[in-house]
């Protein structure tokens, strides 16, 4: 038996919509509210843990997809986690090589990479509506925390993904250095002080704030900085892809992620932010 | 005026549904193809809309907002009224339209998917998230691919929608 919401022109029905549209209205505007609260809450997260089965089976659908359109990708789970671990031993060795070289000439203790982890699987991922958003398939019940930072290897490197900004019991969500509204410290060709700031145009993020003075050239690489709280430095972002007309001071750089994040599988997530 | 053919909970429910799933599913495939991905949750408001009326349009964009963000990291609301506003408008503009078949009418009321790009910048704006889409906004091509794309994917879901209307 179907039961009609809007049978043709009747005036209640224009009454009834009008009535929807201004508690859509209403609802955003104390969202919109509620976001702006310096709290963090996870409830989005934990409505999402009952459907994880569903978004596990959706997100095996979506990457067979991806596959036979980019090719078929053939790593596994615990090969992808021995790359991670290693590439982040690597980076980490890289770091306390530099901390070292620091320490000789100023007693301010640099950043200490985070080794210790989990990997995960990627079960969704929305690239579309003015967000880019990963769902993986671990949460609080392996210390997965609001903050966590996500990475991944490419090749022997290890480059960011995003961090952890919702976290359920077994579903965790992540926003990716792509979503718009994400910006990370970042350093290129030695410098500091700029930001990495999430795409506003297609796939291509943007380095701002890069003084017009400053070299820069194509394919340049573009890591994190000692000067971000969220991420620990010397992490890969991405690569300089173009450079734009930009203004009389600072240059207008677009950089392509390090990570593909359509074709991204697994992920290593570890603890939150970085020591000091 | 059209004599429409009223559209249940049930349906209004599995339609969202479906689009969420292949928004899941296929929109990350033809990111990889197509220079913006066309937004399904949002054709399938748009089609709704325009094929069924305002508060079939209202009670869709609502819905199918409130799982986008819920999915999404966005504030809650910002895609729940964006959208809602959307099929309230496209469910207005099919009252002041001959009774064209489906596709006609979602290609008339394609225009209005502009709105949701102003409509989401403003919201995140109040929400305190810097400018979603507003790249978008800023250079027309981007902006123009945007309702190209989502026009040819909401004239393509039209008669899946006009299924769901007409079968009993």
């Amino acid at each position: 038996m179907i039961r009609p919401l809007d049978t043709g022109y009747r005036a209640d029905v224009d009454t009834r919509a009008r009535s929807l549209l201004t508690a859509a209205i209403v609802v955003s505007l104390i969202g919109a509210a509620a976001h702006r609260l310096p709290i963090q809450t996870s409830w989005k997260a934990w409505m999402l843990a009952p459907l994880r089965p569903a978004l596990i089976f959706a997100g095996s659908i979506r990457s067979a997809l991806v596959e036979s359109v980019s090719g078929q990708d053939n790593t596994t789970r615990s090969a992808t986690s021995a790359l991670l671990q290693n590439s982040l031993l690597a980076a980490r060795a890289d770091s306390l090589e530099r901390e070292l070289n620091q320490l000789r000439s100023t007693i301010a203790l640099p950043a200490v990479m985070p080794v210790k982890g989990t990997i995960a699987t990627v079960t969704a991922q929305f690239a579309g509506l003015g967000q880019k958003s990963l769902l993986i398939d671990k949460g609080t019940a392996v210390d997965v925390k609001v903050g966590s930072i996500v990475l991944a290897a490419i090749g022997d490197r290890a480059a960011v993904v995003g961090r952890v900004v919702e976290a359920g019991p077994t579903v965790s969500k992540v926003m990716t250095v792509l979503d718009p509204s994400c910006r990370v410290s970042a350093s290129i060709r030695g410098s500091s002080g700029h930001v990495f700031a999430g795409a506003q145009d297609r796939a291509l993020a943007r380095l701002e704030f890069v003084p017009r003075d400053q070299e820069i050239a194509t394919g340049d690489e573009v890591l994190t900085s000692e000067d971000g709280t969220i991420f620990p430095e010397g992490l890969l972002l991405g690569h300089v892809k173009y450079l734009g007309s930009g203004s009389a001071v600072f240059h207008d750089i677009f950089v392509e992620p390090a990570v593909p994040l359509e074709k991204i599988r697994y992920v290593w997530v570890t603890s939150p932010g970085r020591s000091r | 005026m059209a004599n429409m053919i009223p559209m249940s909970w049930a349906r209004i429910v599995t339609a969202v549904m479906v689009a969420i799933v292949a928004s899941f599913i296929v929109e990350p495939v033809l990111g990889m193809m197509l220079p913006i991905a066309p937004a399904i949750p949002l054709c399938v408001v748009l089609a709704v809309g325009a094929c069924n009326g305002p508060l079939f349009g209202v009670v869709c964009g609502m819905l199918t907002g409130f799982l986008v963000d819920l999915l999404g990291s966005s504030a809650l609301g910002v895609n729940l009224c964006a959208m809602a506003l959307v099929g309230y408008l496209a469910g207005r503009l099919v009252r002041i339209i001959p009774p064209w078949p489906d596709a006609v009418r979602v290609v008339v009321a394609a225009p209005l998917l502009f709105l949701y790009v102003p409509a989401t910048w403003l919201l995140a704006r109040l929400a305190g998230i810097s400018a979603p889409l507003g790249g978008q906004l800023s250079a027309l091509q981007p902006a123009a691919a945007f309702l190209v794309m989502n026009l040819i994917a909401a004239v393509l879901v039209s008669p899946f929608l006009s299924v769901l209307r007409s079968r009993r």
